[in-house]
């Protein structure tokens, strides 16, 4: 075996164990999860879908699973319209302390979720909303809307500059031009931020634990189960949990490498 | 006496503290092919901007038939413009990108796809018409980018660089359309570019900018042979130029002193001890022995050639100064051009002339 090969071989194994590393609780999550026994040990008991059947039963589970819903729906489709106004904004004009707006509008997701959690639970009480789904949605609506910005940035920044001016041009007023031209162009990037921020707003809990009171989302509600007893069903809603969050971003990337940008002008 | 259609008057744009238009007129009749000319950086894509309505000038007046439209809105102008970039709609097809304008006119559906197709036709691209316009040539996607700016029957085409992106061959075949589609349509076009060859094949009049002022406008030969600054002859043509000043003034022909001696030009409007540039085109520029008259004549030696196809450029060099000669290749033999070896070229006073220094 040459050097060249041995090389090729040790990386696909660092590879392999790295995706091990990081797969291996999910899936083991997963297999448990239809695993009969109380306590999972090896060789695994019988199949069974009795934790699914039990979390089904979970009279506290299905409000909170349609707060997660409501809340998901509700911030995905806010965050991204004012994402898509901040990212327009930016493309568009020229104004006096830009940078600091754009730092400003990208800035949530860098600070601590626990401040974060915080502020917000101070802040919502203070007006009176702690406790209601508007408080849930408005702190994820301050989560997700970097990430629907940076999406449709991105592909406004892959747009030739004069798209717009040449709609203009022929004639199109500039509400048009945004019909006609910029939202189609930026569709792929609404459709994925859509996605995106949804699945991130499935998955926040440290926020939502703060200011959610009794109105649990899911997570919320399974880090009070798991809190209380170390149950198997836990493995059965991480498995549902992961499953969805995980196709809301595989639906995002899809739609993001399907619509590959229009080939730059030369 | 033709119809004063498009009027620039003092026309201005400043962008913070540069000046990117500087008080330039300019009137363009209905019908008329106007190539503006320049270096980038001045001001010719300003200058086509603020006619399509796409900045504001700062001052001085744009007016389309009389009617001052400086403040107009871009798309409450019928103005349409072939972009550098071309700026076709990727998401479209091709009929759709045609159809634009139209459907911003509130043309109903089926006219405007009878017209945008009449146009596809037109420019024989009909059978793309429901193709992706991602995957069309670069000759292809020119054709749709006209298509798309005429298809609402303008009374001017703005074009902004739109051959600069295509090769060579097909550049060539496109100023040729151009130049039929201009004939045909008998409408106003307003073409932006910085290639000379460009503008002298196509336009009527040709329009040289600098730093945002207009250095000199006519028609392209007049332009070409008689530069009026001392910029137009840097910029077109390949023109020789020498610093001088003038000694004598006989029967319309100046005697002056340059750094290769004294020579002589055409007389216009000098007098004597006037600061000059003297300019001799390089095309008129010939070997000695072979024209026949010769009354400058400047020994110099060969430093290179340069081909470009039929036409040959020869660099001499003469007292630490640059000569350039440029001729057909068929009417230099070969044997005499050799690095390093001297030369004698000659012109007449008749081809050279006289610019005045600004001082």
């Amino acid at each position: 075996m040459s050097l060249r090969r041995i090389g090729t071989v040790l990386l696909w194994c660092y590879v392999v164990t790295v995706f091990a590393f990081i797969m291996a609780p999910i899936a083991t999550s997963f297999i448990v999860s239809f695993n009969f026994d109380r306590f999972p040990t090896l060789p695994l008991g019988a199949f069974s879908l009795r934790w699914y059947q039990d979390i089904a039963q979970d009279p506290m589970l299905p409000p909170a699973f349609r707060n997660t819903i409501i809340v998901g729906f509700t911030v995905s489709v806010i965050a991204t319209t004012l994402g898509f106004a901040a990212a327009y904004t930016d493309y568009r004009y020229r104004f006096a302390g830009k940078q600091v707006y754009l730092a400003l509008a990208l800035l949530p997701p860098t600070i601590p979720v626990v401040i974060l959690g915080l502020a917000m639970l101070i802040f919502l009480t203070k007006i009176g909303l702690f406790g209601t789904l508007k408080a849930i949605i408005i702190s994820h609506i301050v989560v997700c809307l970097p990430f629907a910005m940076a999406l449709i940035r991105l592909r406004l920044s892959q747009m030739d500059q004069s798209l717009e001016a040449a709609a203009w041009n022929l004639g199109a007023t500039e509400w048009r031009a945004m019909r006609d031209v910029i939202l189609p162009f930026t569709l792929p990037a609404i459709l994925a931020a859509l996605f995106i921020t949804m699945a991130v707003s499935f998955d926040e809990y440290a926020i939502a634990w703060f200011v959610s009171g009794f109105q649990e989302t899911l997570p919320v509600r399974i880090l009070a189960m798991f809190q209380g007893q170390v149950s198997p069903r836990i493995n059965a809603i991480g498995s549902i949990v992961f499953t969805i969050t995980m196709t809301l971003v595989i639906l995002a990337q899809a739609i993001l490498l399907l619509r590959r940008p229009a080939r730059a002008p030369d | 006496m033709p119809e004063q259609f498009l009027t620039l008057r003092q026309l201005e744009k400043r962008f913070g503290e540069a000046t990117a238009v500087d008080r330039i007129d300019l009137t363009v009749d209905k019908g008329e092919f106007v190539a503006i000319m320049g270096p980038s950086g001045c001001g010719k894509t300003t200058t086509l901007r603020m006619i399509a309505g796409l900045e504001t000038p700062t001052s001085g007046e744009v007016r389309l038939r009389g009617r001052l439209i400086n403040e107009v809105k871009p798309w409450l102008r019928d103005t349409p413009m072939v972009w550098q970039s071309l700026a076709l709609f990727p998401f479209m097809s091709v009929l759709k990108n045609v159809e634009f304008g139209l459907k911003m006119r509130g043309v109903s559906a089926a006219e405007r796809r009878r017209r945008a197709m009449q146009w596809l036709e037109r420019m024989d691209i009909a059978a793309l018409a429901n193709r992706d316009v991602s995957r069309l040539s670069g000759g292809q996607r020119q054709r749709v980018a006209l298509a798309r700016a005429l298809v609402t029957e303008p009374e001017i085409l703005l074009l902004d660089e739109p051959l600069s992106a295509l090769d060579a061959h097909l550049v060539v075949r496109m100023q040729a359309e151009l130049i039929r589609l201009h004939r045909e349509l008998g409408i106003t076009f307003f073409y932006v570019t910085h290639s000379q060859s460009e503008a002298f094949a196509m336009a009527s009049r040709v329009v040289i900018m600098n730093q945002g002022r207009i250095e000199q406008t006519g028609p392209a030969r007049q332009v070409y042979r008689t530069p009026a600054t001392r910029f137009v002859a840097e910029f077109v043509g390949t023109n020789n130029i020498l610093r001088g000043s003038v000694v004598s003034v006989e029967s319309g022909c100046a005697r002056v002193s340059t750094p290769l001696g004294l020579l002589t030009a055409v007389a216009l409007n000098v007098h004597p001890g006037e600061a000059v540039d003297y300019v001799v085109g390089a095309d008129t520029v010939s070997l000695a022995g072979v024209g026949a008259s010769a009354e400058n004549s400047v020994r110099c030696m060969m430093v290179s050639e340069q081909f470009f196809g039929s036409v040959v450029t020869v660099y001499a060099e003469a007292e630490g100064i640059e000569l350039r000669m440029q001729k057909r290749q068929h009417e230099l033999s070969a044997a005499a051009l050799e690095p390093g070896r001297p030369l004698e070229l000659c012109w007449s006073a008749q081809s050279a002339f006289l610019l005045r220094t600004k001082s």
